[in-house]
This record gives structure tokens, sequence and C-alpha cells, in this order.
């Protein structure tokens, strides 16, 4: 017997539902993390399960879900090959709602982060994919009161991010009503190259993208750690989803010559801008910005290099990159907590070490996961990415070997602040009794031996996410 | 097999450490619990080398994609003889703590022992570039960490940074040097196909021994003057020296002008080191100037095609360097020890560094070859003068220490013999007999001009004994600041400052409230680029 059942309403449209109820019950704080925590990790487990062909028999009962379904005359679509995806981004919005009752930032991060998953979710799948744009905008609106909470003026970094965002938005609808023309006439060339022109300019703004990142380090600055650094990984994993959308749908934008060199280039200079600019940072909660930065570099890239591979590197990625961004969030949030300071300028973390050893050690391996050094999850495949670039041009070479040494140079920078204290402290430091409680403890000793067990058997992480772009079957070799 | 053999006890003995000492402390149990271990591996590295060589796979990376990445270990006549002299060293530092108890030595500084050789044989055996890679990172952090465990915050230096990112910066050199194989070797399952890329791996274990550029090894931390710190200082230049001594014959495939500069400098670290080696007041002020001068000796090797030639001096460094540091206290009666621990790098026919020359001299005698000798014989003076300061006697140690002591030192001295006569086929060689013998006649010479002016006691009398001791005391001095490197230092300093005041104008600028009219300056700028490109297509 089977059961009418849709892929869109139990991956879009319920988890909205689920996010509006649970935010009634924020104040059973409990049950309220508990469901923020368990209905994605169900709504991804449920993904894997339906994964093979949307059908599931279970107590006797064989469920079959259809895949697509009409919403104000546009089409969602989610098929059994693409449900990998969504298991993605739902695992994500678990891992971080697990550790969010510790980060104690935001009341409204259950609820809302679940509606943003499945806003993400509905941008992967919305044709035509133009309409996607003003979710995305919707997604920016919904971000507001967990980067700016209830009471506090809104910050600059905040006004820009949106304003970012917002500007998007026209480029990349002005792009999809260039697009049908270009389909229309594929030999148009000054269609295709402005038609790709704003296309590009909007997934700048979207990303962030070297030079128009201001507003990355401004928004992790002023806002809280934990909730930027989930909007953050979150976004730039959907959007490079919906980058690959894209190209999977339009052969004249894949195969335009300048794409893939500008891709190589962009990448590039983001990985050495990140490098350059954070090596001269002074504040921690800046940080997280310029990896995001980098990490985007990183991204295009592989995304450049999808002839030789490069989306398997990009797939081998994604989880050791959002695990890295994971771990650097939870440490600069926990110092955060535990120092009760909002700024997190170099100068106050002097000695740190000494007072939160496990936390910054913690700190410090998340960095050089991040960075891509050896014995880290990030590194396997970061290397094989590294590996791929004296193949083409040698400048590309220098610019990310630029960028990888101004990431150390920070880290070592970070490293002596935390080491060191000021000289009137030291003895005093010597003497105080570490701070960190057995939960915390525990924690960072599961998330560091973890970092480590990914580093040296990344398949674990691969092998999960073997089939995920099935659904770009353009872009596959 | 026996490879985790070796690997299994080492580790299995820091397990029970760790457990039977948090439950019940007994320092003497776990010391006997550390010897026994260490022991074990010892005997088992000497049988290992009935079965060379051998390939011990571990596992490979994304086996079922196009980037197949292989993590293997392997023994040969190369790091053999390097797997002996770590495990020598981590056997004679555990019988030699006996003497030093008092000097706040714990069953956790065996323990560490333990993890380190384990940690540091991984470094040596590793097969290919991507395992070492792994393993350097891993002992360094393990270093890092117990560094800072056994520190204070107001014992801890500067320099521990500089040394940790010297260290990092070497492991992420290797990892770019691989990258630069990858198109000819995808596969890199060993160092075979390396040569086109050679310059970057020595960069790498230039970086990490001291040499590229001249950077002394990290010595301030009162708990490295003894003991278990010899081990942790000298064991990681072991596997950058296996590294080296891996490269390929056919070497030299860079620039030639690249390669004679880089041979400058390795020239220059060698004379300063072995000169400032010669002239420290304690063995322990001398010991990086050791590791660095040796070191350089190994490089140079490789630079000059041989890298094969590099090993003996690498063997040198660690069993005659740790051979004179363990002994402490340097006991009068037993100074005879490491005086033949001297057969490890004097390089006279026959002797274990005596292939070394081959690597380290030039055909004919010029000035490389004049300054290379002289290093050399700086070395052994330097060596004999620290011995002939042994002034402690057998009456202040322990009844078993009396023992395990000279013990310890002996271990030393029969691996040296052992590789001097088994090593690997045809380490019986006469060498330079030029080279070792104009080497040993200038130690003769010091040795009696010593003699003569009493240099061996103290340097105090030096000020009495050379002429313009004053203007050479000054020369030496500024010689000594422009070597140091400190200068480049301060200057990187001063750069980064500036560099951080345009870097703080700039962010002020994007971040100002003008910075939006600049992003869509930098928009239409980006635009006429793209549309420029897209034109000229």
């Amino acid at each position: 017997m089977s059961n009418p059942g849709n892929t869109i309403v139990l991956w879009i449209l319920l988890p909205m539902v689920l996010s509006i109820a649970t935010s009634f019950l924020r104040r059973w704080k409990k049950i309220y993390h508990g469901l923020s925590m368990m209905i994605p990790l169900l709504l991804a487990v449920l993904a894997v399960v339906f994964s093979q062909n949307l059908t599931l028999n279970f107590a006797g009962r064989h469920i079959v879900l259809s895949d697509s379904m009409a919403v104000f005359d546009r089409t969602l679509q989610i098929t059994a090959n693409q449900l990998g995806m969504v298991s993605f981004l739902y695992f994500l919005c678990f891992a971080w709602n697990l550790l969010d009752p510790i980060s104690k930032e935001s009341q409204w991060f259950g609820s809302l982060s679940l509606s943003i998953t499945a806003l993400w979710v509905t941008v992967q799948f919305l044709n035509p994919f133009l309409y996607a744009a003003v979710v995305i905008e919707l997604i920016t609106l919904l971000s507001i009161p967990l980067l700016s909470p209830r009471g506090s003026p809104a910050k600059s970094g905040i006004i820009r991010y949106l304003s970012a965002q917002t500007l998007a938005l026209p480029l990349i609808l002005l792009s999809g009503w260039m697009v049908s023309g270009i389909e229309t006439s594929p030999s148009a060339e000054a269609l295709v190259l402005r038609g790709t022109l704003l296309l590009m300019l909007g997934f700048v703004l979207w990303l962030g993208i070297f030079p128009l990142h201001s507003w990355l380090p401004m928004l992790t600055e002023e806002s809280p750690p934990w909730t930027s650094s989930f909007l953050l990984t979150i976004m730039q994993l959907s959007l490079s989803f919906f980058l690959l959308k894209v190209l999977n749908q339009y052969g004249w934008l894949r195969n335009l010559p300048e794409l893939v060199l500008s891709l190589k280039w962009i990448g590039a200079l983001c990985i050495f801008s990140a490098g350059v600019i954070a090596a001269f940072q002074t504040n921690l909660k800046r940080l997280p910005a310029y990896f995001f930065l980098a990490e985007t570099g990183y991204i295009l890239l592989s995304v450049a290099f999808r002839g030789i591979g490069g989306l398997e590197i990009l797939r081998m990625t994604l989880l050791p990159r959002v695990f890295g961004y994971w771990v650097l969030g939870f440490s600069v949030s926990t110092l955060q907590q535990a120092l009760d300071d909002n700024t997190l300028d170099f100068d106050s973390l002097r000695g740190l070490f000494w007072r939160f050893p496990l936390t910054s050690v913690l700190l410090f391996s998340s960095l050089l996961n991040l960075i891509g050094a050896p014995l880290f999850a990030v590194f396997p495949a970061r290397r094989v990415l590294w590996n791929l670039l004296p193949v083409d041009v040698l400048p590309l070479s220098i610019l990310v070997a630029i960028g990888v040494l101004g990431m150390l140079i920070l880290f070592l920078r970070l490293f002596s602040t935390l080491v060191h204290p000021k000289q009137e402290d030291s003895q005093e430091l010597t003497e105080t009794p570490k701070k960190e409680g057995p939960v915390l403890i525990a924690a960072v000793a599961f998330i560091l031996l973890a970092m480590i067990v990914f580093g040296i058997f990344p398949d674990l992480l691969d092998d999960p996410f073997r089939q995920l772009w099935a659904s770009f079957q353009n872009l596959l070799p | 097999m026996l490879t985790y053999v070796i690997f299994g006890v080492l580790l299995l003995g820091a397990v029970l450490i760790l457990i039977t000492h948090s439950y019940k402390p007994n320092t003497a149990r776990s010391w006997v619990i550390a010897i026994v271990s260490a022991s074990i591996a010892w005997v088992a590295s000497f049988v290992l080398r009935l079965y060379l060589p051998a390939d011990i796979p571990l596992m490979t990376w994304h086996a079922e994609s196009s980037f197949a990445d292989p993590l293997a270990l392997a023994i040969d006549y190369i790091n053999w003889p390097f797997l002996v002299a770590i495990l020598s060293m981590a056997v004679a530092v555990l019988l030699t703590d006996t003497t030093r108890m008092e000097a706040g030595i714990t069953p956790y500084s065996w323990l560490r022992v333990l993890t380190i050789t384990a940690l540091n044989l991984i470094s040596i055996l590793a097969a290919n570039p991507l395992t070492m890679a792994i393993s350097w990172m891993l002992i360094d952090l393990v270093d890092i960490l117990s560094l800072l465990q056994l520190s204070s915050a107001s014992q801890l230096g500067s320099k521990i940074t500089s040394a940790f990112g010297i260290r990092l910066l070497s492991t992420f050199m290797l990892v770019f040097a691989t990258a630069n194989t990858w198109r000819i070797d995808p596969v890199q399952v060993g160092y075979a196909q390396i040569a086109n890329a050679s310059i970057y791996f020595l960069m790498a274990a230039g970086l990490r021994l001291g040499v590229l550029p001249l950077n002394l090894p990290f010595l301030d931390s009162p708990e490295l003057r003894r003991g278990s710190g010899i081990l942790f200082r000298l064991m990681p230049a072991a596997s950058a020296l296996v590294l080296i001594a891996q490269m390929q014959d056919e070497f030299l495939h860079f620039d030639k002008t690249f390669s004679t500069v880089v041979q400058v400098l390795t020239l220059i670290a060698a004379f300063y080191s072995a000169v400032m080696w010669m002239t420290r007041e304690s063995s322990f002020e001398a010991r990086p100037y050791w590791v660095v001068a040796l070191s350089a000796f190994a490089v140079q090797s490789a630079l000059n095609g041989h890298p094969g030639a590099s090993r003996v001096w690498g063997l040198g460094l660690l069993l005659s360097g740790s051979l004179l540091f363990l002994f402490d206290p340097p006991i009068r009666r037993i100074m005879f020890l490491p005086l033949i621990g001297l057969i490890g790098f004097t390089g006279l026919p026959y002797t274990l560094a005596a292939s070394g020359w081959q690597g380290l001299l030039p055909e004919w005698i010029n000035f490389t070859w004049v300054i290379m000798v002289l290093t050399h014989a700086f070395l052994v003076i330097g060596y004999l003068r620290f011995l002939f300061r042994s002034e402690s006697t057998v009456t202040g140690l322990e009844k078993y220490a009396r023992i395990t002591f000279p013990l310890g030192l002996v271990i030393l001295i029969q691996t040296i013999l052992v590789l001097n006569l088994a090593g690997w086929p045809g380490v019986l060689t006469t060498g330079s007999l030029p080279g070792s013998g104009i080497s040993l006649f200038i130690v003769l010479v010091a040795l009696v001009l010593g003699w003569k002016f009493g240099f061996d006691k103290a340097s105090t009398k030096l000020p009495q004994t050379i002429p313009f001791y004053r203007l050479l005391s000054l020369m030496i001095s500024s010689l000594r600041q422009f070597l140091s490197l400190a200068w480049v230092s301060t200057a990187f300093r001063k750069l980064f400052i500036a560099l951080s005041s345009l870097g703080a104008f700039f962010n002020q600028i994007i971040e100002g409230d003008g910075g939006v009219l600049w992003s869509l300056v930098f928009i239409v700028i980006l635009s006429i680029i793209f549309l420029s490109l897209g034109g000229r297509s």
C-alpha cells in the first residue's frame, strides 16, 4: 500500500512549520534544544533513507514520495539523487544545534536555523533558478534577528551584509532575464558576456569575494561567533551547490573559456588576500571571516579544475571544511563566554593559554586544520588541490603559497599572544588554577581526537557523500 | 611484523607507565617498564637488519578516486641505521637518567621518551613525503605541547614561537615540494621521482635542521638541558637527515647559480657553527652549533650530488653527539668511553664517517675543500675540549647508577661499532685519506698547543695566551652578531609593523563609511577587466 507524500513537503514545508512551532517552546529550554537538535537530524537521516528511489518499506507499509510541487507557478523538485545534498544541509544544521546550548548566544537560534536550512534547501531546487535570489534575500532578512539581538542597534557590518545581499538580488534577476535571451539565440556573444558578468557579480556579492569582502570581517566581529559561523557556513556551501547547479544547467556558461580562467584567478586572489590581510589582524572574532574568504577561494579553484577532478576534490573537502568552521566557531564562542568579553582583541587574550589550556589548544588546532596542516581533517583533500596548482599556471601557485604563508603568520602571532602573558601577569597566571569544567574538557578532547582521526582516515568523511554530485551530470567528466 | 613489534612495545610501555604511575606511583617500576620496552625495541631493530629492504603499506587515501595517496613505511639501508641510532639513544637516555633523578626527572619523562621515540621512528621510516609530513606535524605538536606543559608562563622565552614557526614552515615546504612533483609522480609511493623538486625538499630539511637559513634549535627551557631533553632536540633532526639521504644522486636539476648560493650559505653555516662549537663555555651552550654544523655537512653532501654520504654525518650528529651530551656528570674515570665515540665522526679510514668525505670534499683541493676540512677538525677539537673538562667522580653516584650510567654510554658506542661494521653494504671504506689525515693533523696540533698553553681547562686564560686577543674578540663578536641573523628578525619585525600600519589603513578605507563606494569602484574595474578579456577573445 503506498502512502502519498512529497519530498517538498517533507524537507521544506514541514521544517518551516516545525520551526514556527518550536519557537513557541523557547521557555522550556531542554525541550526546545532537544527538538532543535533532533528535527534536523531526523530530516538528514530520512534524506539518506529515501536517497535510493524515494521509497521506503517500513512496518509492512510501502511509502513512496513524489518529487515535485508547483508553488506560485514555480516548480520545486527534489529527486532521489539530490537528497544527498538535502541530507548534508540538515546535518549541518544538526551539528550547530548540537553545541548551541553551550554557546548560549540566541534563544531563537534553534527555530530560525531550521527555517534558514529549509530555505537554503529551497534555493537548490527552485526552478527557474533566478527566483532563488528572492529566497536568498529572505534568508538574509531572517538571519538579521540572529546576528543583531533584540535591543541592540544594527551595526555597520550587519547593514553592509544586508546591502551586499540585496545588491546581488537585482543582478541575479537581470542575469536570469538575459539567460532566457541567450537560450533562444546562443550565438549572441555580447549577451553571453553580459549575462555571465551579472551572474558572477551576483555570486561575488553573495559570497563576499575579494575585493567585495569588507562585510565579512565586520559581520563576524560584530555578531555572536557561533551564530555567524553557522550562517556563513551554510551560506557558503549552499551557494557552492547553487553555482554548480547553474553551471550544470547552462552549457553556454560552463563552456565559456574565460569563466574557468576567471574562477582560477578569483579563487587564487581570495586565498592570497585572505592570507595577507589575516596576517595583520588583531581581533580574534575577525579571523573566521578570513578563513571563510580563503575557503571560498578553494571552492572556486575546485570548480575551475572540474575538468581534472576538481568536483571530486570539492566533495572531499565538504565535511572537513564544515568540521573546521564548526570547531573554530565553537572555540571562539567558548573563549568569548569564558572571558565575558565581546571584543576579543589580541591584547585581551595575552597569556590565555595558561588559564584555558584546552580551549586554546582547540583554537590552535582549528586554525591549523583550516590552514590545511598535515594530520588534520582538511589536509588530505587540500593537498590534492595544491598538487593540481603547479600543473596549471605558476602565478596561481605563488598566490596560494603566499596566502597560506599569511595564514601561518597569523597562527604564529595568535600562538605567541596566547602563550606569552603580559610581563606583570606571568607569575600570577602560572599560579592561577585552570578554569575548564569537565564537560568542556570532554567535548574538547573528543573534538581534537575526531579532528586527527579524520585527518588520518579521510575516507570516513568522504564515503557518505560519494553520490553527492549525481544530479550534476553535465559537470562530471 | 618486527616493525609493528617495535612500535607496539614502545607505545605499550608508555601506556603502562601512564596507567601504573597514575594508579600507584612507583619510580623504580616505571623505570623498569621503560627500559624493558626500549631494550626490546632496540634488540628487535638489529634483527630487522636481516630483512632489508622491506615495505610496510599502511593505507591509501581516496583509493577509489583518481587521487589515490598511499601512506606507507619502508625500511632500507638508508633509514635502518637511523632507526637503530634513535633506539640506542632512547635506551642510553633511560640508562643514564639514573644519575639525574634529582634534576626533576620523573616517570612522565620516560613516558615522553618512549612516545617521542615511537613518533620519530614513523618519520624516519616514512616511505614517502606525505607520510613524513604527517609524522613531522605529529612530532611538532607533541613537542610543543610537552614544552608548554613542562614550562611555566614566566619561564617561556620568545624563541618558542619562532622555533615552532620554523618547524611548521618546514612541514609546509615539504607539502609544497611534493605538489611540485605530483605531475611527474602522482602516486608518490616513494622518494624516487623527486629529483626535479629536490631544492624544495632540501629547503624543508634545511629549515628543520637549522641550516637554511641558519637558525639555532630551541634550547632555552631548563628541562631541555639534560637527559630526555637531548633526545627531544636531536631526534627531530633525524628524519630531516633521512629525507636528505633519500634524495637521488643526480640531484641538481635546478638553477646552478641558485645551487651555488645555497652551497655558500651552507658552508658559512657549517664553518661558523664549528667555530662557535669549539669556543663555547659548556657543551649545553654549544649543543645547537653541533646540530647545525653536522646538519650543514649533510646538506652539503646532498648539494655535491652525494646525498647518500649525508647519512654518516647524520649518524655522527646523533650517536657521537648524544654520547658527549649524555656524559653528564662528566666522570673523569670513564672519560675514555665518549672518547671512543669519536670513531663515529673522525672520518679516518674504515671508520663510520669515512664514506662521508665523498660528499663533503670536492675532487680537487680548493677553498671549499680547505674550509670543510677545517670545519671538521674544529668539531673534533671542540668535542675533545668538552671531554677533557671532565672533573666529576663516581662517589656522588648511587650504586646502581655506577653500572647503568656507563652502560648507557656503552650502548651508544656499540651501536657506532655495529653500524661501522655492518650498517650497509660498502660501509667499510678508506674515504679521503688527505681529508681525514689533514683534519687529524690539525686536531693533533691543536691538542699539543692546547696542552702547552693550557686551553683544555678554562677559557679564562685565553686573553693572556692569544696575541691581539681584544681585536680578535671584537671581530669574532661582530661576526657572531651578523651570523646569528638576529638582525634579520629585527628587520622583519620592523617591516611587519610598517606593513601592519598599511594594512590598518587599507582596512579603514574598505570598512569605513566610504567602503561601499570603493566596492562600487571595484565592481566597475572588475567588469571592465572581464569585458576586455571577452573582447580580446
